[in-house]
């Protein structure tokens, strides 16, 4: 168990370690599970529960420093939990929603802490302690990274026994409901992503990809397959026309005239 | 037709390239600034935040009032996007009173430049000088009545009510 709590400790410092660096994805639930489960020694598990949280979380995107939930911290545990209580993907998808809200909760905290040391930043900046404030930025990365290893560890060290029960706890009927229930959560990470991504001119691609399961009875894997395909050649074409267009220029936007014409002309 | 008048430090970013004007179905942002329309720097990045199908401009006032006050623009679906409430004062009066925006959405202000300590909080995305909130009060006193959602998905709240 010690192990384990080491390892998620590791792991969910390893996904915050990806976003602190530059925002690489490493907050995705594909590879933020991954990374869990070959920490675990369960590479195969990390994956299908990162595949199974990637379309729940689908639309959650945080735009504009508006935090809706922390999915990589959720996809670590939902991940660890699933594989350590070998639950089913339900269970994962059901521990992961919660605990990604717990997670924007503690961000907060350590916000908190971090705007306290601007003005220290700040301080050194103007005295030009170069060397100080590169000290404090390490401190600062140190203390964040450490925090997510401890909550990481603590949460499986003390969390593991607990959340057994409570999964073995809750009687089927209502098992089979939260089954039925993470079932559709992709769903309805699918609907809040085109919240943002509906176009009129993207939407036989959706349907397209409905009516390949719907009809023909395909998986994700087929869907996936046909979908690359797709992609590549629409980007081939892209690529092309950009390429065609771009000898003409266009309107700098110093002129009067030209900003009128491209303002009120489609 | 301009849909909206928001102000907003960072301009054209996520919450009004992403959300807004797929919301309010937009054709066109308009980013009023004098300053920033003659630094070409952050005009060539401002037009780079804007999605493919709407297409930005970044102008001075005197210009933008121009465009906005020609009877053509009745028939496109406008955004304005400011982040100085003196400008903004100046647009509100200059635009025709047939040009008057829909909505005017005080949504995240005062909290990139300046010193935050000396200032009046008037929500967790909006923090105005005792000058500044000056202006708003003399706006809504004018009719220009403001209100407070950053997001689409965040509840209107009157601006008259947070002053």
């Amino acid at each position: 168990m010690l192990v384990n709590a080491i390892m998620v400790g590791i792991a969910l410092a390893i996904q915050k370690w990806g976003d602190w660096y530059g925002s690489i994805g490493f907050n995705r639930p594909m590879i933020a599970c991954t990374i869990t489960g070959i920490l675990l020694g369960h590479f195969k598990e990390g994956i299908m529960i990162g595949a199974a949280l990637e379309l729940v979380y689908l639309g959650s995107i945080s735009l504009g420093g508006v935090m809706p939930q922390d999915f990589g911290m959720g996809s670590v545990f939902g991940a660890a939990f699933g594989i350590l209580l070998s639950a089913k993907t339900s269970v994962a998808i059901a521990l992961s929603l919660p605990i990604s809200m717990l997670g924007t909760l503690i961000y907060q905290l350590f916000k908190i802490w971090a705007t306290a040391l601007v003005p220290r930043f700040e301080k050194h900046l103007k005295n030009h302690n170069i060397k100080a404030f590169n000290r404090l930025w390490q401190i600062q990365r140190a203390t964040y990274l450490l925090m997510w290893f401890i909550l990481g560890f603590v949460g499986i060290a003390a969390g593991t026994d607990a959340i057994k029960n409570l999964v073995n706890a809750i009687p089927d009927q209502i098992m089979s409901g939260l089954t039925v229930a993470a079932g559709m959560l992709p769903a309805v990470g699918i609907a809040l992503l085109m919240i943002t991504l509906w176009d009129k001119n993207l939407a036989p691609w959706f349907f397209l990809g409905f009516g390949i399961v719907a009809f023909f009875k395909g998986t994700m894997i087929e869907v996936a397959f046909i979908g690359i395909c797709i992609a590549v050649l629409v980007a081939i074409s892209d690529l092309k026309k950009h390429q065609e267009t771009k000898v003409i220029t266009r309107t700098d936007g110093s002129d009067d005239k030209d900003v009128e014409e491209d303002f009120f002309n489609d | 037709m301009i849909k909206m008048l928001r102000i907003d430090d960072r301009l054209i970013h996520g919450q009004v390239a992403v959300f807004w004007s797929k919301n309010l179905n937009v054709s066109r942002i308009v980013v009023i600034s004098n300053s920033i329309s003659e630094n070409e720097i952050q005009k060539a990045a401002l037009k780079m935040a804007a999605p493919d199908n709407i297409r930005a401009f970044i102008l001075p006032v005197e210009k933008a009032l121009k465009l906005l006050n020609d009877p053509r623009s009745k028939n496109l679906s406008i955004m304005v996007v400011m982040n100085d409430p003196e400008e903004v004062e100046q647009v509100l009066e200059g635009l025709n009173p047939e040009a008057k925006p829909e909505m005017m959405d005080l949504a995240n202000y005062g909290r990139i430049a300046g010193d935050i300590e000396k200032k009046n909080k008037i929500s967790d995305t909006v923090y105005l000088t005792d000058a500044e909130k000056q202006i708003f009060k003399d706006l809504s006193n004018k009719n220009f009545k403001f209100i407070h959602q950053p997001l689409p998905s965040d509840a209107v709240k009157k601006l008259d009510d947070l002053l």
